[in-house]
């Protein structure tokens, strides 16, 4: 999925206008972070790409097909854009229980089961969003985009409410996701540190602007810095890094 | 002392507050969606002609609707083409009056139950694929659940007591028009306080068993759902 995308974004926030600039690109199975100071378009950045802001004037394509064209007023609705996102705040759907949030656009039940057992949710499946914490929340939602198996991710703070260990493992798993299923992510985080950000371009945004030049990254996984990642962290699995996780909650508590 | 000429008022007040219910629950969710979640230059002033029934003097609204259905005016005499007759003091033209009357309550609990529901899930639905049209049937409207039936009640109470608009359009024909708030009130006149007392208490009752309902059912939906971002 290799995108293109140009564009001029006005906004008012309150009573200060905004505006935002960019153009990037991103090659197909690329892992890129939007990093740099609140609002300075990381989300607005990420809402364009979704469809979720219609940008005054502009230009987005994806594999050559047009998903925004201002000059040609054309506009692919978000629906049709093989994306899956996960929201600042979750926006999980509070009538319906973790395990139908998760297959909410995905009829494979074994893969729905997968995510809940990696992502630490087994025991929630029949809770309600409102019945769970807010590092829960994240988790779900994650899950819910990763259900969806489409070739566009886009994260926006996915690991904010997760305490470090359990952050350091989701990056791990979604390191290891990214590496066996190839979609392109597009993260915003403020986290500076990890696998994923060892191993993803980093784009600064700065006032609407981006601010440092784009380093392309190395697109194809480096299994040598995962493994030696890997073994830093004295990690077998999942269950594995589960169980630490949960013995660390528990002297905590 | 309840015959069924006696109950018929009742029947007519049941079946004009189901019917305009029904009719209501569709021909409003489109305006009551719009006025939810749009914001639009003109919004105030269709805020205002959509709940105007509301505020007016039945007579009023009475009086202007007779006037819509006449047959002496376009409108009147457009439905008069397609049903064959007149429809003042008949009982479609009493629904179409109780439409009129009974739809800004409709339209304002639903319209409060659209701009509950957070932009970020209606979003989240577009994003896992999700057309409009499919977000509106699979997440929309099981959100709006509970402000459909709270809406359907509140219409279906408000219709059965309608006096004025109905006195006006619908004349007072027996195993016609002829509804329960308009019973009660000749019942007084004709000092017949047991018959009156029995429709009243009929109607009262009514309305007491639909609002108990519709808090019932939305305080056990609030208990399931937890909900800290409460939509109901």
């Amino acid at each position: 999925m290799m995108i293109r995308a140009s564009f001029n974004y006005r906004i008012k926030r309150g009573r200060t206008p905004f505006s935002l600039n960019a153009s990037i690109e991103i090659a197909n199975g690329e892992l890129v972070i939007l990093s740099g100071p609140s609002g300075s378009g990381k989300t607005t950045l990420l809402r364009t790409l979704a469809g979720l802001v219609k940008p005054g004037r502009g230009q987005i394509t994806v594999n050559g097909a047009t998903w925004q064209n201002s000059a040609k007023r054309s506009f692919l609705h978000t629906s049709r854009r093989d994306i899956a996102m996960v929201f600042q705040d979750y926006a999980l759907f509070p009538d319906r229980t973790v395990i139908d949030n998760i297959l909410f656009s995905c009829e494979n039940k074994a893969l729905g089961t997968e995510l809940v057992q990696h992502l630490d949710l087994v025991e929630l499946t029949d809770r309600f969003p409102g019945e769970i914490s807010g590092g829960q929340k994240q988790r779900v939602a994650l899950a819910r985009a990763l259900a969806r198996q489409s070739s566009l991710l886009l994260l926006d703070e996915p690991f904010s409410s997760q305490d470090p260990l359990r952050a350091d493992y989701m990056q791990w798993y979604l390191y290891r996701y990214w590496k066996e299923h190839e979609p392109t992510i597009v993260m915003v985080t403020h986290s500076t540190s990890g696998i994923l950000y060892e191993m993803a371009r980093v784009i600064s945004l700065e006032e609407g602007r981006i601010a440092a030049p784009d380093i392309p990254s190395a697109i194809v996984p480096d299994v040598r810095t995962f493994e030696n990642w890997e073994l830093e962290t004295e990690v077998d699995s999942d269950a594995d890094f589960i169980a630490r996780i949960n013995d660390f909650d528990e002297e905590g508590s | 002392m309840f015959t069924l000429e006696n109950i018929t008022p009742f029947l007519t007040s049941l079946k004009l507050g189901g019917i305009t219910t029904v009719i209501l629950l569709v021909v409003t969710m489109p305006p009551a969606w719009v006025l939810g979640r749009k914001n639009f230059l003109l919004k105030p002033l269709a805020e205002t002609l959509l709940t105007l029934p509301m505020i007016l003097p039945p007579t009023v609204l009475g009086f202007y609707i007779v006037l819509f259905l006449s047959p002496q005016y376009a409108s009147g005499a457009f439905f008069q083409k397609i049903a064959g007759s007149s429809l003042l003091f008949t009982f479609p033209g009493l629904v179409i009056a109780s439409c009129i009357a009974s739809a800004p309550f409709m339209i304002l609990a639903l319209k409060d139950g659209f701009s509950q529901i957070d932009t970020s899930l209606i979003e989240a639905s577009y994003t896992l694929g999700k057309s409009p049209m499919q977000t509106m049937k699979q997440l929309v409207m099981p959100l709006m659940r509970p402000y459909i039936f709270t809406a359907s009640m509140t219409t279906f109470a408000h219709t059965m007591g309608l006096f004025g608009v109905v006195l006006m359009v619908g004349g007072n024909i027996p195993g016609v028009t002829r509804v329960a708030s308009i019973a009660v009130y000749e019942k007084v006149e004709e000092l017949d306080y047991l018959t009156a007392h029995g429709y009243s208490v009929m109607l009262m009752g009514i309305s007491v068993l639909l609002m108990l309902s519709a808090n019932i059912w939305k305080q056990r939906l609030a208990e399931r759902r937890h909900d800290d971002k409460s939509i109901l």
